[in-house]
């Protein structure tokens, strides 16, 4: 590296060499530690400029900031395949409506299932032992 | 990812717009555009950062060209230093930090831009170059003006004595 290439550098990058061109940093290091002292002058000036560019700091983001992105997240509609869901919104409301119908109507049928458990398959057992117009048990009048 | 990327893109655009404001509502932007083209999102076809830093430079643009047409008002939105406010130390890193805003938002946007993309954000030239869409010998001439310049600017104000 010639001294005007390193003059170069440190006038776009800066003194700190970890900013420098990777190809370039071990040749610079090289030159400034054989240097007798017009590189290092430049390069202590340089290292006031950086220090003054340290001190323009930027406050890091508020809780509030933080909040308001998360929060446009939820209300953002994702492009792409994802859309297709949302071109159906107009359909959403009835959608659920008659998701919500049908899950009534198989609760409803449930219940009344449960209801009338204990009594129906007992009735259906029941039968052979009543007596019915075909099924006289005492048709010979023995018990009479 | 937020909290991760959100800090690096407030520094960004309020290094170049120079209004938290404003910054806070294009790094919101930057976001609601994330999220609305994460299922087109492919790996490798382009670094995640370097596109959120492409999006975010392309907002501050349209912002600045809106400034521009518009009347030339007052940049600073800040208020100014109450001496009473912190001790000597800490009021004079402010003043400091201000005086270096005021000098970099005084820049030509061309060198602002490309002494914030390569000094604040910390991408390497070409990274910078790539982004503003110049050869990395023309980022470079952007640089060294841009910090002649501030050396100029900062130089011609008494020197502060906390630099050791």
């Amino acid at each position: 590296m010639t001294p005007e290439r390193f003059h170069a550098l440190l006038d776009s990058c800066g003194a700190d060499l970890r900013r420098w061109p990777d190809a370039e940093r071990d040749a610079a290091l090289a030159l400034l530690a054989s240097d007798s002292g017009a590189l290092r002058a430049a390069h202590a000036e340089a290292a006031m400029l950086d220090r003054d560019l340290n001190a323009c700091e930027i406050a890091p983001p508020g809780a509030a900031l933080i909040d308001r992105i998360a929060g446009v997240a939820g209300a953002v509609r994702p492009a792409g395949r994802a859309r297709s869901w949302w071109r159906l919104e107009p359909f959403w409301p009835r959608a659920g409506w008659a998701l919500t119908g049908m899950a009534g109507a198989v609760a409803g049928a449930l219940v009344v299932s449960v209801a009338l458990g204990d009594s129906y398959p007992a009735a259906a057992t029941d039968w052979q032992k009543r007596g019915t117009a075909f099924t006289d048990r005492a048709a010979d009048w023995s018990e009479e | 990812m937020v909290e991760k990327k959100l800090g690096r893109l407030l520094s960004l655009a309020e290094r170049l717009l120079g209004r938290r404001g404003e910054a806070e509502e294009v790094v919101q932007e930057v976001f609601v555009r994330l999220w609305k083209q994460a299922p087109h999102w492919q790996p490798g076809r382009a670094r995640f950062d370097t596109w959120l830093h492409r999006v975010a430079l392309n907002l501050c643009y349209d912002r600045l060209r809106r400034r521009r047409e518009e009347a030339p008002d007052d940049d600073a939105d800040e208020a100014p230093a109450d001496p009473a406010d912190a001790p000597d130390a800490v009021l004079q890193a402010k003043q400091r930090g201000r005086r270096v805003a005021r000098a970099l938002a005084e820049l030509p946007q061309r060198q602002r831009e490309a002494l914030v993309l390569q000094y604040y954000q910390e991408l390497s030239n070409s990274e910078a170059a790539d982004l503003m869409g110049i050869g990395i010998e023309a980022l470079e001439s952007l640089l060294v003006r841009a910090r002649r310049s501030l050396r100029e600017r900062l130089g011609a104000e008494p020197r502060r004595n906390d630099d050791a």
